[in-house]
């Protein structure tokens, strides 16, 4: 069977995923956890958040170097704190364009099973699709992917090598 | 070597809001590893021409993935027959929320900026307390709402963010 064809796959910088569950569906639990983040400057490459009548459930990945911060800053918020739980070292594997593809979607969620690749998160985005995996094995995720697919012109899966944020901090750890 | 910049906008700017209306949104809960039976059900949801508006997914229990699939109804139903058709158990254990509306949005570097998904929150006021879901992924925000709250939605984002005219 043909492949589908995809233009490109990416890979992100290492990041820390912040997952938020409380049982009652408070509307201010988002709000309160994205101004935080903005009032330090955090960017969220990826925030995912589901809400039923029982509850909240997100998920948001931020830079790894900015995980011992961004700890304090919530457990420093009293509506945030108990409803917080991280999980260190995820990254963002990211495919284009997914063309609202139901076939695109299923074969790579079940490339990434067979695998072994636990996927922690994913969203759909305008053109692309992005799964947040174990930061270890995204390497592996990519030619996972890469086999599965066929990439437009032989492309590579690519490493983001550089990334423009917002802000008037120095990462931390850049301190020169 | 690393480059500090500052760019702020006091008002974001986006290039437009999509509305799209009568739309149907499944909640599935997977098992996290795809078993087999899951896996067949995937596979048949792979046939043919099917398309989503929106896919997302999180772990909620360690083994498992909650999964929302947002697309029109008629899709959609198609869609958990042939899901069913390999697990009929999960016909009842998913929930279907229909009709719902979706509003999405994309601008400059989104994904790149601090504090869009706070003015954004900001500009929806109370209207966040009727969100079924939100994804803020790249440089695209989607939010999905019950039926009938689309518009009034897309008029606090308008008053808030810039269209460049």
């Amino acid at each position: 069977m043909a492949k589908v064809n995809i233009k490109g796959l990416k890979i992100s910088g290492e990041l820390c995923l912040v997952r938020l569950r409380a049982a009652s569906r408070d509307s201010s639990l988002l709000p309160v956890f994205c101004s935080t983040l903005a009032g330090s400057q955090l960017n969220m490459p990826f925030l995912s958040a589901a809400y039923r009548a029982g509850g909240i459930q997100a998920a948001g990945c931020v830079d790894v170097a900015h995980q011992a911060s961004l700890k304090r800053l919530l457990d420093a918020e009293p509506l945030l704190q108990k409803h917080v739980e991280y999980i260190p070292g995820v990254g963002l594997l990211t495919l284009f364009p997914h063309q609202s593809s139901m076939k695109l979607f299923g074969l790579s969620l079940r490339a990434l099973a067979q695998a072994n690749l636990p996927v922690f998160a994913l969203a759909s985005s305008i053109g692309a699709l992005t799964y947040v995996l174990d930061y270890a094995r995204i390497e592996k995720a990519a030619a996972v992917l890469q086999a599965q697919f066929k990439l437009a012109g032989n492309h590579a899966p690519f490493r983001v090598e550089f990334v423009v944020s917002q802000g008037t901090q120095s990462r931390p750890g850049n301190s020169e | 070597m690393e480059t500090v910049a500052m760019y702020w906008e006091p008002q974001i700017k986006t290039y437009g809001f999509q509305v799209v209306k009568n739309l149907a949104l499944y909640k599935y809960r997977i098992p996290a590893d795809l078993p087999a039976r899951w896996e067949r059900a995937i596979e048949r949801i792979e046939e043919g021409q099917n398309r989503f508006q929106l896919v997302c997914a999180q772990l909620s229990e360690p083994s498992d993935l909650d999964l929302l699939l947002l697309c029109d109804p008629e899709q959609g139903a198609s869609l958990a027959r042939q899901i069913e058709a390999e697990i009929p158990a999960v016909a009842d254990r998913r929930q279907v929320i229909a009709p719902v509306e979706l509003i999405f949005f994309q601008g400059p570097h989104f994904g790149d900026r601090f504090g869009v998904a706070d003015f954004t929150y900001k500009a929806l006021k109370e209207q966040a307390g009727l969100l079924l879901a939100a994804v803020f992924a790249c440089a695209s925000i989607y939010l999905i709402l019950p039926e009938g709250a689309a518009d009034e939605t897309k008029n606090l984002l308008a008053a808030a963010f810039r269209i460049p005219g």
